[in-house]
């Protein structure tokens, strides 16, 4: 009993040095500081006493000149302390994972994958529009409901699934590989849009009105959506419909312009780039090792990552790191030789990107004119190309 | 004197003729009352000095239990228990 007393009390076990130990014992009986357990030991003796005792047995022992060592600290009151160091520990710790419970009741993360006609902003305005975005509740999204909706607004998409994973929205979807779906269509004859000759003509479906040779003129019929079916007497007595097919090659004039500046604005960047670390919570950036912005003008290239535990437990928290570097805009000009062979290599990649499109270039026949600090570049390629 | 008072009034003798009083349990327990202060202390001799008298108590592991105001237990193996004038 008399030990549960004293350990509810809180003791302390001392080691006492040097001589004179009774003139210490005789000065704590008159000063009422309770000890008990004194023994001697190989440097001294080893006392106990209360808690509340030690300062004035310390003074006293400061007294009698004899060296005092805290060998333990026993009961309650040490034992709270251990506690209340921890605790804050233990409240920091319960905080986190009551935030970490709330932010798993959130999407912060979408993930769209198998698109490759439709891009992700598409998709995106899709989801906003639909009121779906960062931040939102797990419970509000009907997945069902989105991936019904999406099947609806794009024709593209064959299959689609919706689905949560921790705090992230994953979106799989497959797009039709042909393309859109041809829909029915109303039988139309094949125009021309443009002034030319007609250098082949292979119709799979349809009734041709020209032939190779002919010249045409744009809105002339090249291949009429009319089929005239014949009587015995060779007279058209009907018309079937139906949608022309064909291969059409036409010869015609392209015209071509082109304008050259003498002076033109270049952008100089600085090779000392600056790198500057940030943290972003929600739409707020929060740099770790920027002071003030800069009023110059720089490029900025940010690379930002969001923080996520165990794979699929995304937090509304970003990181990353900004590069910056100066930017210095200079006005310079080209000599005449330069602006020539600058509108020449923008005809030859015109030119190039005619070829890829499956057009042929015959004849090329281009002039270059000087106007003031302007130059320009005009004349005619003649191409043969198909008609669409 | 004292002890004649204390015998006719009925009174208890440890006050009146304040002297120890001594509680011994075999050789290995031992508690003194009415002390004035110890005078030695070690692991084989304690001696406790009294009023009128000391007393020497003599034996091998000698540990004070509890040193208050007014008593002393002390534990060990005793060998001797002596009073000097």
């Amino acid at each position: 009993m008399e030990e549960l007393i004293r350990w509810l009390q809180g003791y302390i076990i001392v080691q006492i040095e040097g001589a004179n130990f009774e003139s210490l014992l005789r000065i704590c009986r008159a000063h009422h500081v309770f000890l008990w357990k004194i023994g001697q030991t190989e440097k001294g003796f080893r006392v106990c006493l209360y808690k509340r005792d030690f300062l004035c047995f310390a003074g006293l022992c400061r007294k009698v000149c004899l060296r005092l060592h805290v060998l333990k600290k026993r009961g309650v009151p040490f034992l709270l302390q251990k506690i209340y160091r921890k605790l804050y520990f233990m409240i920091l710790l319960l905080l986190m994972l009551s935030l970490l419970k709330v932010t798993q009741l959130h999407i912060w993360a979408i993930e769209i994958q198998g698109n490759e006609m439709l891009t992700e902003d598409e998709i995106m305005d899709f989801m906003t529009e639909e009121k779906i975005q960062y931040g939102m509740y797990k419970k509000e999204i009907n997945c069902e409901n989105i991936e019904m909706k999406m099947r609806e607004t794009f024709p593209l998409i064959t299959w689609v699934s919706v689905y949560m994973n921790g705090t992230k929205l994953h979106i799989d979807l497959k797009e039709n590989a042909l393309g859109v779906e041809k829909t029915e269509e109303t039988p139309t004859d094949i125009l021309s849009k443009k002034t030319g000759t007609i250098t082949s003509i292979l119709v799979e479906q349809g009734n041709p009105l020209v032939k190779a040779g002919d010249g045409v003129n744009p809105g002339d019929i090249l291949v009429s959506s009319k089929i005239p079916v014949y009587d015995e007497n060779g007279t058209a007595i009907s018309y079937q419909e139906t949608v022309p097919e064909a291969t059409i090659r036409l010869q015609t004039i392209e015209n071509y312009e082109d304008s050259l500046q003498r002076v033109y604005l270049m952008t100089q960047f600085s090779t000392n780039k600056h790198n500057y670390y940030y943290i972003e919570l929600g739409k707020k950036r929060y740099y770790l090792n920027k002071l003030w912005q800069t009023e110059e003008k720089c490029e900025t290239l940010c690379c930002t990552r969001q923080l996520f535990v165990l794979e699929h437990l995304y937090l509304p928290v970003f990181y990353g790191c900004e590069t910056t570097r100066k930017v210095d805009f200079q006005y310079f000009a080209y000599t005449d030789k330069e602006m020539e062979k600058v509108l020449s290599d923008r005809l030859q990649k015109y030119i190039l990107c005619l070829q890829e499109k499956g057009v042929q270039i015959m004849k090329k026949n281009v002039k270059i004119s000087k106007n003031g600090s302007t130059m320009y570049m005009s004349g005619e390629l003649e191409v043969i190309e198909d008609v669409e | 004197m004292r002890f004649s008072v204390s015998e006719f009034f009925h009174l208890p003798q440890e006050l009146v003729l304040d002297d120890f009083v001594l509680h011994i349990l075999g050789n290995h327990h031992v508690i003194v009352e009415n002390y004035k202060c110890i005078q030695r202390f070690s692991c084989d001799c304690i001696i406790i000095k009294g009023k009128k008298q000391k007393i020497g108590i003599r034996g091998t592991n000698l540990r004070i239990c509890s040193f208050g105001e007014n008593e002393i237990e002390l534990t060990g193996n005793i060998s001797d228990v002596t009073w000097k004038n």
